[in-house]
């Protein structure tokens, strides 16, 4: 605990007394002050501050124990820092230093114990420092000193001090060497050492001494942009015989225009160097020159003529005659190569790279047939035509193919890759496919990469990725299929570890839904999985992330679940409640289309049996015996035997009868099957819409029973009723207010308005005449 | 116009950058073509030279671009922007450094070193229809980091 909060309180001081400029980068403890405006380096670091980053600030000088207070320091860069004196002993103290730089410093003066207490510095850089000779930089007390860049500086002289000897990487380029005498490289010549790498590019090499390099072995050497012209060149790789190389790099950087014509004698010097792995590059080659003069190289087994505008007519006559041993051979970049027979010859070939050179004759010819231990073969941008199915027959060990860029007959597809057993990565990119056989993949068992981006893909059946077991990474972007089948999709998520699906034409519409749920999925699982996979249809997500319209589907189908849930329960809630009239509706519907019945009874009485006898003596004798006569329709008499009771009340009361008598007394309310009637009765005049009910309340009846019956109580409180009560008076008025409400709404009945049956034969009369109008 | 890109490296040596905003500085000025440029660089300035001063882009010009390094070019793509009159034509990225293959002598350079690419340029085409033309320029490094950035003006007025 303390010791954090020392090293926060450390850090405020950092922080404080350099100007809150300096940021502190995390793990290791490394300060990056670069661009502070520091002219002297902080002193109050964190102890244990392993890279300090001083880079543009004006220090202008490095005093005496500069960095003493900072001894655990790995790496100090001091670009730029307008250093032109370092004080002796500046870097005392810092014994735990690798890695030092001073590029871009002009530091006029370097003594003998500049670097004095750097015992494990082993790379040092000092590139710009105007530096005019290797032997002023006091690097002998460096004992651990693998890596000097001493590029871009005035060095003239190519003498190497014995210390400088036992370095691994010593970078000279872009200075002002020219000539190279022969005892410069003397100090290497007696030390066996060959790991040195000594790069040489951009000095204008014009007079190497012929023996400078005589047994000299080097691990690479570079010699970019060092010739100024075709006869320079051949003179000075004539002078540098003798030297090994495990690595030599000649040749120019781009845009150096200047034409070099092919001879023999321009790389003749090559022939007596002993050369492992050879790069030319940059040079711009006069066309159709090559062919004639093969490089002679026996021990070559690398070769790399890439970017030099290469025009080869018979490949590779030059190559194969002069080159026994070689195994990789890099032509890409270059214009034309026209394989020819001879090309058969280089079956010991292991790694072959044609890539953006104009290739003939391949795909029409089975040109590697004998190419049985080529392993990688890159064809892509060589604007071939495959057309037969033996264009790749014979590649038994490859493991890499890059064809991107070509052309495939759709007819060979399903063939072409039946011998590339051993095939790890395919790269068939923009090769504008449509269509893939289901047979094209089945041989390639170890097929673990394949590109089939940029083609013209309308589906991506599972039966064509199925036989690549050893499958883990697909990219299929930039095609045009608009979602995958569930076969694929399963298939990319059992196999695969990373696919790239994104920019394809996707369909976001709802019946995708497997396809954008699988998706979704996708962004929570360990598969690695292209990012922006846009909708391109329908119109209204265009530009939609997958992802997000899988949400929005979603929700649109749980909304709908939910209405559709919200619905079932109200119609469910007045079902429950309405079930009764719901069944006497659908039983009176039933029956309504042939609603055409004769209504030949004036009144449909309800009653409870319990009060028949009051119907029977006041009720029938006083309608169906008064005028007019009123033709009533009661259970006990009318109904028609044999039929079921809902049948007859429905069918022969309620249809035929233009009204309904209802009476109502104690029984009435306690009977099932009155309270069914009167429901009926109710429904029915809901659906002929008009009023037929009339209720004679034939007793005082207890309310409390009466709103059990919803209904009843209801159409009571709503309507005018018939009371039944004692007394003269009373009764006439209640039988004339019966009579007067039975004959509303018939017309037959109008004319006979009196009580009593004065003019009965009139009115009989008037009812023939209504018949006959009829 | 080579003291003027001696002068611009030598100010930036001496000051290095402070200020927000560069000035323009003037590539050529004919009768045909007046090109201009200036530093979206917030660190630094650029020197540009472009020589001869042609309308007609099918002709070898010496371009010279100078700029010091604030990060390692291992890697190093360029990002182009091109307007017409006001009205945004097309964008471009180009690979100037790969790390296996460097094409150009510049790449893999380290920080702090001052590059400067003195080399002829084709751009091909035809030349220069009449108007104006914006182009932003962007050198973009393996951290994404600018390593130079410049705004380009141009104004064509062919005399025919």
């Amino acid at each position: 605990m303390d010791h954090r909060w020392i090293f926060l309180l450390s850090l405020w001081c950092v922080f404080d007394s350099a100007g809150s400029c300096c940021v502190e980068e995390l793990p290791p403890v490394s300060i990056n002050c670069y661009k502070c405006n520091l002219s002297v380096a902080p002193m109050d670091l964190p102890k244990h501050t392993t890279r300090l980053d001083l880079s543009f600030n004006p220090l202008k000088s490095l005093s005496r124990n500069h960095f003493l207070q900072m001894s655990k320091l790995e790496l100090l860069d001091l670009t730029r820092c307008s250093i032109s004196l370092i004080e002796d002993h500046a870097f005392f103290g810092l014994e735990h230093l690798h890695t030092l730089i001073l590029t871009g410093n002009p530091i006029e003066r370097w003594s003998s114990s500049t670097f004095s207490g750097l015992e494990s510095l082993q790379r040092l850089v000092v590139v710009e420092t105007s530096l005019t000779s290797l032997s002023n930089l006091p690097v002998m007390q460096l004992p651990l000193l693998k890596e000097l860049n001493v590029a871009k500086n005035l060095l003239k002289s190519l003498f190497l001090p014995i210390y400088l000897s036992s370095l691994h990487i010593l970078d000279l380029r872009a200075n002002q060497i020219a000539n190279i005498k022969e005892d410069d490289l003397d100090n290497l010549r007696n030390t066996k050492l060959s790991n040195l790498s000594l790069i040489l590019s951009q000095n204008p090499l014009t007079n190497i001494v012929p023996g400078s390099f005589r047994s000299i072995s080097l691990h690479m050497l570079h010699l970019k942009g060092c010739f100024s012209s075709a006869n320079v060149m051949e003179s000075n790789l004539k002078a540098m015989s003798g030297l090994f190389v495990e690595k030599l790099v000649i040749g120019h950087y781009r845009n150096y225009l200047k034409t070099i014509d092919l001879k023999s004698e321009r790389v003749e010097g090559l022939c007596n160097m002993n050369i492992e792995e050879l790069t030319i590059t940059g040079m711009h080659f006069s066309q159709n020159t090559f062919h004639e003069y093969p490089i002679e190289v026996p021990n070559l087994e690398f070769l790399d003529l890439s970017r030099n505008v290469l025009n080869i007519d018979k490949c590779c006559l030059q190559i194969s005659d002069g080159i026994s041993n070689l195994l990789h051979l890099n032509l890409s970049y270059n214009r034309q190569v026209v394989l020819y027979s001879v090309f058969l010859n280089l079956s010991h070939l292991q790694s072959l790279d044609f890539s953006h050179t104009e290739l003939t004759n391949v795909g029409v010819y089975p040109i590697f047939v004998l190419m049985d231990k080529l392993i990688y073969l890159d064809l892509s941008n060589t604007k071939s035509h495959f057309s037969i199915q033996c264009s790749f027959c014979g590649l038994y060990s490859l493991q890499v193919l890059k064809v991107s860029h070509s052309v495939f007959e759709t007819n060979i597809l399903a063939s072409v890759f039946k011998d590339l057993k051993e095939l790890r990565l395919l790269d068939m990119s923009s090769c504008g496919l449509i269509y893939i056989p289901v047979e094209t993949f089945a041989s390639l068992k170890l097929l673990q990469k394949l590109d089939l981006s940029n083609n013209k893909l309308l589906e991506l059946q599972g039966s064509v990725l199925n036989p690549l077991n050893d499958l883990t990474i697909l990219n299929v972007s930039s095609n045009s299929f608009p979602s995958l089948s569930s076969e694929t999709t399963q298939f990319i998520s059992q196999n695969l570890s990373e696919v790239d699906l994104s920019n394809n034409p996707f369909d976001c519409s709802c019946n995708q839904m497997p396809f954008l749920l699988w998706v979704y999925e996708q962004s929570n699982r360990r598969l690695r999985f292209s990012n922006s996979l846009k909708c391109q249809t329908p119109e209204y997500l265009q530009g939609t992330q997958l992802s997000e319209v899988n949400l929005i589907c979603n929700l649109t189908i749980y909304v709908c679940f939910g209405v559709f849930v919200v619905i079932t329960a109200i119609a469910g809630g007045m079902f429950y409640c309405y079930k009764q009239k719901y069944f006497h509706l659908c039983y009176l519907l039933q029956t309504h289309n042939n609603h055409n019945v004769e209504k030949e009874y004036d009144a449909f009485v309800i009653h409870s049996s319990l009060d028949e006898e009051w119907v029977k003596e006041h009720l029938v004798p006083k309608l169906e015996d008064g005028a007019p006569r009123f033709q009533l329709c009661l259970h006990y008499r009318d109904f028609i035997p044999g039929i079921p009771i809902t049948t007859n009340i429905v069918n022969e009361g309620i249809r035929r009868s233009r009204k309904a008598l209802i009476i109502v007394s104690q029984n009435f309310i306690e009977s099932k099957w009155c309270s069914f009637e009167f429901e009926m009765v109710m429904s029915w005049q809901f659906l002929e819409s008009q009023c037929g009910i009339i209720v004679i309340l034939l007793e005082a009846v207890n309310m409390a029973h009466l709103k059990h019956m919803l209904g009843l109580n209801k159409y009571l409180r709503k309507n005018t009723y018939l009371k039944w009560v004692d007394g003269y008076v009373e009764r006439k008025v209640f039988w004339r207010r019966l009579r007067e409400a039975l004959q509303k709404g018939d017309e037959s009945k109008l004319c006979a308005p009196q009580l009593d049956n004065n003019n009965g034969d009139v009115c009989e009369e008037q009812n023939e005449h209504n018949r006959m109008k009829l | 116009m080579k003291n003027f890109v001696i002068f611009l490296i030598i100010s930036q040596l001496l000051f290095p950058g402070e200020m927000k905003e560069w000035p323009t500085h003037t590539i050529c000025k004919t009768e045909e073509v007046e090109a201009y440029y200036k530093s979206c660089d917030p660190m630094q300035d650029a020197g540009l030279s472009m020589d001869p001063c042609y309308r007609s882009l099918g002709k070898r010009l010496m371009a010279k671009i100078g700029v010091i390094l604030r990060q390692d070019i291992n890697l190093l793509y360029m990002n182009s922007r091109i307007g017409y009159n006001g009205v945004y034509l097309f964008h471009e990225e180009k690979t100037l450094c790969e790390k296996t293959a460097p094409k150009f002598s510049f790449c893999g350079k380290k920080k702090g070193e001052f590059v400067l690419y003195n080399h002829s340029v084709k751009i091909g085409g035809p030349s220069l229809p009449k108007g104006e033309y914006f182009i932003n320029l962007e050198l973009i490094n393996e951290n994404n980091y600018i390593i130079a950035c410049v705004n380009f003006t141009v104004y064509s007025h062919p005399t025919v």
